[in-house]
Formats: structure tokens, C-alpha cells, sequence
């Protein structure tokens, strides 16, 4: 906030500003204490949340890498053919081994391989929807809240009918009449998760709208655009920050429920969440492995990215941690 | 004499932060005497307020900690020595405090009568029926119209004067010894702040009273105070009575204080003058005099290096400067210059 | 007052039409019908949609939809349950989703609070650390996990104390649906703890706290009258927005136990295309959640005394 209040001051004459800093006393050799450096101070020293940064990097290199980190093509079985060996449907199933690290599913193929490919789906996905999520309740929520009026109900009526709604239920109608493409995967999660951002986006600008800063910024006739893109976006920028590093967990979850129902990727591409409905289909007369693996990996996906969330929202706010 | 009222002797409170440990209250000592009123004047950071709230023992520990060679003796009782039940009884009962929002400082989702009640209950066990009227009294008391009535209002239905005398009628509901009044007017609108003012010494008349009255604002507390203390930068600076303090200044902080504020009763022959600068950082405080950065009596050499005590210059007026200051000195130094050095 | 429960009531009738409008909307675009079948000749087909009256334009269709909701008419379930009125189903299998709901939300508010205050009250101490903590791992683990993770427990724990715990059941009492009921319950109470512990420590920092505490009451007391009741203002926000993701989240959770819920039979529905009874389901939940925004709404006031409902703003 610091930063934009100094931009206010940069209207008048440096004289005029040079004056207003003696007799308020603002010292001088004393850099200006940021919000972004006290934000990354507080992130750093935040144990939990470096520990999420850690093994999300963990998770993410094999993923993004998975046609190095592979070992079989994910959509091939692995049938030994050679004779002697057991019969083929025999050999589906296997449990994890040298050969098959986290062993192989009903069609006998790698399971670290679809995991890795399952992976890009899944982080895609988390990471493309919130970036369609900012693309859409962010200029909706400005506007909104700047021009307020008839623009404001207009917009919040289509954005307050979206929140009633039930979002996942209309991913899974967006699914179900659309198939399942990854596009429509896209938004049928990213469907239920702008109107929350518009919604914060317009409060926020609400709020600031009356702050001083804009106030003063006004008074000495600050063009509306130059207000809002260098007074007001930028200071809704932690919240929005925050939002999003809860966002791509929460999207991520979102895809794997759609996934366990059935209707996501269509194979033989597959997501974690498919892998959990595989295994949930046949774990109780086969390795519990194909259960357990794709799931924990969406639990500690999800778990490290809201580790990081939860340190970028102390940083942000520390307000909200320690009072 | 006899034994004053409060006696605060050597009040040292710490602050632990992040960057370092904050020297809020950095020896302090002064006493107030039975039915006296002490105005306590300084800018925010001088340390009044923690000061008061340390007299309560209501700072939050951690991060604050009060030394253990501080002593707060109230009526013959060191108050840092009482348990947490007893100091509840001391709370409220005999010094009550009234804050300087009154906005905030009630709880907005019970009403006032409740919130007035609660008192009376809690240390007069009184009944419902007693303590309702009793609340009617000091709602009457306060000046507030229609008493009655207004007993089942919340908060937000009040104005800020109607709310900060609802906050004096709660604080004065057990007839406390000592009433603490922080900054209770500055939140207000002018005319609001003389009748609060106005209330205050009615009050102490009919009640008899000690006041502590702490403020930045040293004209609030001209009419209203026996004696009154400047601090600055969490110690003591001047001490005095009322009247010798605004004639006749003997530290540069309330020279500068005084010149900073217009008054009507005076030709206005010069400019008001500001106080240019910052308080010091509380630290990594500077190891002489901690006004030395801003003063424009400033002797270098000497005031950076030795830490001035407060000493008498006159009777009953002390001044914590290394030199003889008054109106009449000439300055030597160049403040605006100085600053930008 | 009554102005705003009025509109607030009436605010109820757009969502509807935007949701029934939305579903139809979709239903109609969904590929292939129930009857689409190589055994039915396609005039046998035709005459089967014209008998539900799928032939006529979609737009016809939906207001003769909409008409009939009103009237309680749901219409008839086209595939599963071949023939028998919507209503009837839903009345058959809603009493389990319920069921399942209460028991979540009892959860919530039983678990999920009250390790919020003692968060809060034993701030920055382990216990805090300790609230924190399990409240944001819970948080992480989406429901039907947490639900896949509880069966694999079941089973491990039935076969090796011999536990008799049952996995699914057709006819499910009270007390077969207290386990999807907890886990259902979970990942919102974690939500709500970690929101109690926020909003509580918001409030004990407040100047009122601190003039409660210069009246001499003692810290009992303070939290008990004057900070329990504010910082429970933001949790009953959430209580509500909570209760409509349970309302969703029961769909996992009924799949993976297998109850026979309607978030159960929605999944089968959309399976088979079952225009009806998507449309109804969705609608209803859609329904479920306005009303209880609305219910919270109104709690507000009797927490509040500041809000005055006529300055509100919808939505």
C-alpha cells in the first residue's frame, strides 16, 4: 500500500511533495519496506509451506518430464509373450516390482508410467483453469465494482445465478452432453470456480474504491482507467494471488471427482482421478497399490498446495496469523 | 505527605518483535495523588498508552514483558505482585480505564445495559433488578436522555459522544479510586470532545475521582489537569504543574509541542512551528538524548553521547534536558537542514 | 424487514429458471436419448419420444417443464426405474442423502468449531499447531478419497480384528450411514475449524475484548459473552456455503459406499441419460442451496443486531 500512496504523491510539484515529506517526517535513507519483500520474508520463514514448494517439485519434474521419466508407453500392455511365461490375463494386475515399479493395471500396463501422464492431466488442469478463472472473474469483478450501477447488477445477477448453482453438478452436465475432451474437462471444472473470484475481486474493489489513496488520487484528477489499473488492481493483487494458489488444488480435486465418476479425459489418456476409479473397481481382489498410489497422489498434491496457499495468505495477510 | 494514590516506580516495558526488542516504557516513574488529575502528553509510540495499559496489566504477554524491577504500589499494593484473580478485582472496580474509540470498544452484538450490568454484577454483586437500576443512574448520569429506553440499544445505535458516555458511565459504575482515560476524546468531533471534557470534571467533583488523562494533545488537557507529564520516546521528558508547564517550558520537546499548536488567547506574532522529523527508532535507540535528532537546542558532542535524567529545575517542574532551556533560548541549529543531513 | 424477506424469497424464482433453464438446456444437447437402440425401428422410436413428449420443441418442452414442476408433476424417470414418476424415486432415496447431510453437518459444527476456539485460545501453542495442522491435511484430501482411504481402513480392520462393519447396504439404518456421514463431514469441518480459529482470534483482538478485560471479567468469562458470539458471525456464512458443497460432496460419498441416495442415483442418470431425473436432481440441489443461503441470511439477524435486512444486498 505503501508504494501507491507515493504515487499519489507524485502529482504535485516534487517541491510541494519534498515539503509534504519534511513535515510528515517520512525518512528518507529508510528504503521503502514493500509489500512484495515483507511477502517473500514471511513466505521463506514459513516451514510448512517451503516443505509444499519441495515436494511439489518432487512431483512435478517425473511429471512434466514423464516421456523421459518413463519406462513404458503408458498406453501399451506389457504382455510377456514369451512361452512358458503365464497366461496373459494372468499376468494383468501385477503387484510392484523391479520391473513394474508401482506394478501394472487390468490391461497389464505401467502404473508409474499413467501416473506420470495421469499427473500432466491433472496439474494441467489445475493450472489452465484458474488461468481461465483469472481471464473471466477478474475483469468482471472490476468492472462490477468500479463502474457499480447497472453494470454491477447486470453482472452480479449472471454471477450470483453461477454460485447458486451447484459447479460441479454443471461440470458433470457439461461432461455428460458435451463428452469428455480435455476442453470440456477445462470447463466444466473452471464453470464453478469464477464466480467466487468475481465476487472477491468486486468486494475488494468495493472496499478500496473508498480508500484515501484513490480518494486523493480523484481529488487531483487521476483519470478513472489510471485509477483503477494503478491503484486499485494493484492492491487486489495479494488476495488474488491467494485465491489462485487455493484455486489449483481446489481445482485439481474437482478433476479428480469428475475423474472417479468417470466422465474426464477419454481414454487412453487418464488423470489421477481415473486412476482411483480403476483401482476402486478392482482393489478388493488385487494389489491395493492401484487404489492407494493415484489416490495419495492427489491427497499430497493437494495437501503441498494448500501448505503453499496457506504461507502465501500469512505472507500476504499477516494479519490473519498473528494478531 | 501522605502516600499517593499510584506510585509507579521505575515502569520498564518491552516489546518483542521481529526486528528486535521494542523499549515501549524505558524507566518510568511517577506517582498521582488521591482526587489529582495527571494529564500524560505525547505523540503516539511515547509509550502513554502502553504505560496505562501496563498500570492494568492488560498488555498482551507475550510479546510485551514488563521488567521485574518495576513496581506499580496502588493504595499500598504493588500490583505487579497480585495474582491474576485479585488484579480482577483491582480491574474495573477500583481503576477503571475508558478508551479512545468508542466505536470499537464496545461489543456490538450486546446491548448497553448489558454491557453496563455486567460490572455491577461482577464486582458489586448486585441482582438484575439492582443492577438495571443502577445502570439507569449512571446512564443519567452521563447525560444521556431518556435512560430508560436506551438501557436495550446496541451499540451502533448510538453516536460516537453517546457511545464513549456510555464507556464513562460503565467505568465509573463501581466508583473506582482511579479512572484511566485513554485519548477518550480524540475520536470525537470538537464540540463533542469539550463536552466529554466537561463531563470528566463533573464527574471528578461529584465522584472524587483520580484522573489519569493521556492525550496528544496538550490543549485537552490544559483545562482539566493539576500536574501533567510529557513523554516522548517512552520516557519522562517534563514534569509539572499544569500552568508553569504551558508559561514556562523547560524542555525543548513541549517548547516545540506548544509551538506546534495555535492559541487563541495570545497575538499570533509567529508562524506555528512545526517538529520536523520522526521519533527515534524504540530499537536501536540513539545512546545520548533521544530528542537530540530533532531538537533545535541540540549542543553536538554532548547531547549525542550523554542520556539526560530528569532533574528539578524549579520547584516541583523537572525536565529531563542536559541545559537550562526556556522560551527565551536562542536555538542552535537549523532544523529543516538538519533533518535533510 | 418483510420487504427483504419478500425479495429475498423471490430471488429464489430466477435461480430457478436460470437453473432449469441451464439443465434442460444441456440435457437436450447430451448425445443419444434413452431409446436410441439398433433393436427399436426408428418409427418405433419416434413414437416412443412423441409418448414423452420429446419430439415437440425444446422450448415447448421446458415450459411445459417448468409448469408441471410447479404443479409437483416431476415428470417420469426414462430409464433405471422405467416409468415411475421422479417424485416417487426422489422420495424414496432423498431420506438417505439427508440423513448423510445431517449427520456431515452435525459433524461440522460439533468437531469443527469447537477445535477452532481451542486453536484460537491456545494460540501459537501445540495445541494450535496440532488443530492447524490435522484441520489443513483434512482439508487437502478431496471427500472421496478420505471416503476410498475409510473403506481400505474397514476392510483392513475387518479382516483383521474380524469386524463384522458393513461396506454397502441396500436398505441403509441411521446407524450404517454414521461413517459416509463423518467422512463426509470431515473435510468442512476442517474448512470451519480453520475459520473459527481465524474469526476468534480476529475478535480477541478487538478494542471490546480489551474493555471487557479492563471491567476485571475474567477470561472465561470474555470469551463465553463477549467474544463467542461475534466470531461465530463469518462460521454461520460458511455453515451455509458448506452445506451446499455437502450437498455435492454426497454424491461421491454415496457412490463410494454405495448408498442409495439420489447423489447415487444422479451419477447413474447421467449415465443413461435419464432426462428427468437429472433435471430434477440438479434442480433440487440447485433449490437446496438457495434455500439455505436464505435460512443463513436470516440467522444473521438474530446474531447481529447491526444488520438491518432492507440496506442488504442480494446475493
Amino acid at each position: 500500500m505503501a508504494e501507491v500512496k507515493t504515487e499519489v504523491e507524485e502529482q504535485p510539484t516534487p517541491d510541494a511533495a519534498a515539503i509534504a515529506a519534511q513535515t510528515l517526517g517520512a525518512p528518507k535513507s529508510a528504503k521503502p519496506s514493500s509489500l512484495w519483500r515483507d511477502a517473500r520474508r514471511r513466505f521463506v520463514k514459513n516451514k510448512l509451506a517451503i516443505a509444499g514448494v519441495v515436494i511439489m517439485l518432487i512431483i512435478i519434474i517425473p511429471v512434466i518430464g514423464a516421456d523421459v521419466f518413463q519406462r513404458y508407453d503408458p498406453t501399451l500392455s506389457q504382455y510377456d509373450r514369451s512361452p512358458g511365461a503365464p497366461k496373459l490375463y494372468e499376468q494383468n494386475y501385477q503387484p510392484a516390482s523391479e520391473k513394474f515399479w508401482f506394478g501394472t493395471d487390468g490391461q497389464n500396463r505401467d502404473l508409474w508410467a499413467r501416473m506420470l501422464h495421469g499427473g500432466r492431466v491433472s496439474l494441467l488442469v489445475g493450472v489452465v483453469v484458474q488461468a481461465m478463472v483469472l481471464g473471466l472473474g477478474v475483469p468482471l469483478g472490476l468492472i462490477s465494482g468500479f463502474f457499480g450501477g447497472k453494470v454491477d447488477t447486470f453482472i452480479m445477477f449472471i454471477v450470483n445465478i453461477f454460485y447458486a448453482f451447484p459447479s460441479i453438478l454443471a461440470g458433470l452436465l457439461f461432461l455428460s452432453a458435451f463428452g469428455s475432451s480435455i476442453m470440456w474437462v477445462l470447463i466444466a471444472v473452471g464453470i464453478g470456480l469464477w464466480p467466487p473470484m468475481a465476487r472477491l475481486i468486486r468486494g475488494q474493489v468495493l472496499s478500496l474504491r473508498e480508500k484515501e489513496f484513490v480518494e486523493a488520487a480523484r481529488a487531483i484528477g487521476v483519470k478513472n482507467s489510471k485509477i483503477m489499473f494503478r491503484h486499485i488492481f494493484p492492491n487486489t493483487l495479494g488476495p488474488i494471488i491467494v485465491s489462485v494458489s487455493f484455486g489449483v488444488p481446489q481445482a485439481i480435486q474437482i478433476e479428480a471427482f469428475f475423474g472417479f465418476i468417470g466422465v474426464s479425459v477419454p481414454p487412453p489418456a487418464t488423470s489421477w482421478g481415473q486412476l482411483v476409479n480403476e483401482g476402486f473397481k478392482a482393489f478388493q481382489s488385487n494389489p491395493i497399490t492401484i487404489l492407494l498410489i493415484p489416490a495419495l497422489a492427489i491427497a499430497l498434491t493437494c495437501m503441498s498446495l494448500n501448505f503453499i496457499g496457506d504461507g502465501l495468505r500469512d505472507a500476504f495477510d499477516p494479519k490473519t496469523k498473528n494478531k | 505527605m501522605a502516600q499517593p494514590l499510584l506510585e509507579v516506580k521505575n515502569l520498564k516495558v518491552n516489546f518483542k518483535t521481529d526486528d528486535g526488542m521494542v523499549k515501549a516504557v524505558n524507566d518510568v516513574s511517577f506517582y498521582l495523588n488521591e482526587g489529582e488529575t495527571l494529564g500524560i502528553v505525547g505523540e503516539s509510540g511515547s509509550g502513554k498508552s502502553v504505560t496505562s495499559l501496563a498500570i492494568m496489566r492488560l498488555l498482551p504477554s507475550p510479546p510485551s514483558r514488563i521488567d521485574p524491577t518495576s513496581q506499580l504500589i496502588f493504595r499500598g499494593r504493588d500490583l505487579l505482585k497480585l495474582k491474576e484473580d485479585d488484579m480482577r478485582r483491582v480491574r474495573g472496580r477500583e481503576i477503571a480505564m475508558i478508551f479512545q474509540d468508542p466505536m470499537t470498544s464496545l461489543n456490538p452484538v450486546l446491548t448497553i445495559g448489558k454491557q453496563i450490568m455486567e460490572s455491577l454484577k461482577l464486582h458489586l454483586k448486585m441482582t438484575d433488578t439492582q443492577a438495571k437500576s443502577r445502570a439507569v443512574e449512571l446512564l443519567k448520569l452521563v447525560g444521556i436522555p431518556s435512560a430508560d429506553k436506551r438501557l436495550g440499544d446496541y451499540p451502533h445505535q448510538f453516536s460516537g459522544g453517546m457511545r464513549q458516555r456510555v464507556m464513562i458511565a460503565m467505568a465509573i459504575s463501581c466508583n473506582p479510586k482511579l479512572l484511566i482515560a485513554d485519548e477518550p476524546t480524540t475520536a470525537l468531533d470538537v464540540t463533542i470532545q469539550a463536552q466529554i471534557l466537561e463531563l470528566l470534571k463533573k464527574l471528578r467533583s461529584e465522584l472524587g475521582t483520580s484522573i489519569m488523562l493521556i492525550t496528544h494533545d496538550l490543549g485537552v488537557v490544559a483545562g482539566m489537569c493539576d500536574r501533567i507529564q510529557v513523554m516522548y520516546a517512552g520516557r519522562i521528558v517534563e514534569t509539572a504543574k499544569a500552568k508553569p508547564l504551558y508559561v514556562n517550558p523547560r524542555h525543548p520537546y513541549t517548547i516545540g509541542l506548544l509551538n506546534s499548536i495555535p492559541r487563541l488567547d495570545e497575538h499570533r506574532a509567529e508562524r506555528l512551528v512545526p517538529i520536523i522529523g520522526l521519533p527515534p527508532d524504540m530499537i536501536t535507540m540513539p545512546p545520548g538524548c533521544s530528542f537530540e535528532p530533532r531538537c533545535a537546542y541540540s549542543n553536538s558532542g554532548v547531547c549525542q553521547s550523554k542520556a539526560p535524567q530528569l532533574r528539578e529545575v524549579e520547584a516541583e517542574h523537572n525536565s529531563a534536558c542536559l541545559f537550562d532551556i526556556n522560551k527565551e533560548s536562542p536555538t542552535t541549529v537549523n532544523l529543516v537542514e538538519k533533518v535533510k543531513a | 424487514m418483510i420487504k427483504y424477506f419478500i425479495r429475498r424469497i423471490l430471488w429464489i424464482i430466477p435461480v430457478f429458471l436460470g437453473v432449469t433453464l441451464i439443465t434442460s438446456t444441456f440435457m437436450h444437447l447430451l448425445p443419444g436419448s434413452p431409446f436410441t437402440s439398433d433393436k427399436l425401428s426408428p418409427d418405433a422410436q419416434q413414437r416412443i419420444l412423441a409418448a414423452y413428449g420429446l419430439d415437440k420443441p425444446i422450448w415447448e418442452q421446458y415450459i411445459i417443464y417448468v409448469f408441471n414442476f410447479v404443479r409437483g408433476d416431476w415428470g417420469i424417470s426414462l430409464s433405471q426405474q422405467m416409468g415411475r414418476p421422479v417424485s416417487t424415486i426422489i422420495a424414496e432415496h432423498i431420506g438417505y442423502s439427508l440423513q448423510v447431510a445431517v449427520i456431515a453437518i452435525s459433524t461440522v459444527i460439533i468437531v469443527g468449531v469447537p477445535f477452532g476456539i481451542i486453536a484460537a485460545l491456545n494460540h501459537n501453542k501445540w495445541l494450535d499447531y496440532l488443530a492447524t495442522g490435522v484441520s489443513l491435511f483434512f482439508y487437502s484430501i478431496p471427500s472421496f478419497v478420505l471416503g476410498i482411504l475409510t473403506l481400505i481402513l474397514i476392510l483392513w480392520s475387518n479382516n483383521t480384528f474380524g469386524w463384522t462393519t458393513k461396506l454397502t447396504n441396500t436398505n441403509p439404518t441411521f446407524v450404517d450411514l454414521l461413517i459416509p456421514g463423518i467422512v463426509l463431514g470431515i473435510r468442512p469441518a476442517s474448512i470451519v475449524t480453520r475459520l473459527t480459529r481465524a474469526s476468534m482470534l480476529e475478535v480477541l483482538g478487538q478494542d471490546y475484548i480489551r474493555t471487557a478485560g479492563a471491567k476485571g471479567l475474567s477470561r472465561r468469562m470474555i470469551i463465553t459473552r463477549h467474544a463467542l458470539k461475534n466470531s461465530l458471525i463469518p462460521i454461520v456464512t460458511v455453515l451455509g456455503d458448506e452445506f451446499g458443497g455437502l450437498a455435492v460432496g454426497s454424491v461421491t460419498i454415496e457412490t463410494v459406499f454405495a448408498i442409495p441416495g439420489i447423489g447415487f442415483y444422479l451419477v447413474s442418470s447421467i449415465e443413461s441419460r435419464d432426462y428427468s431425473m437429472i433435471l430434477i436432481t440438479t434442480a433440487l440441489y440447485a433449490m437446496i442451496v438457495v434455500v439455505v443461503n436464505l435460512v443463513v441470511d436470516l440467522l444473521y439477524g438474530f446474531i447481529d443486531p447491526r444488520i438491518k435486512y432492507s440496506t442488504r444486498k442480494v446475493g
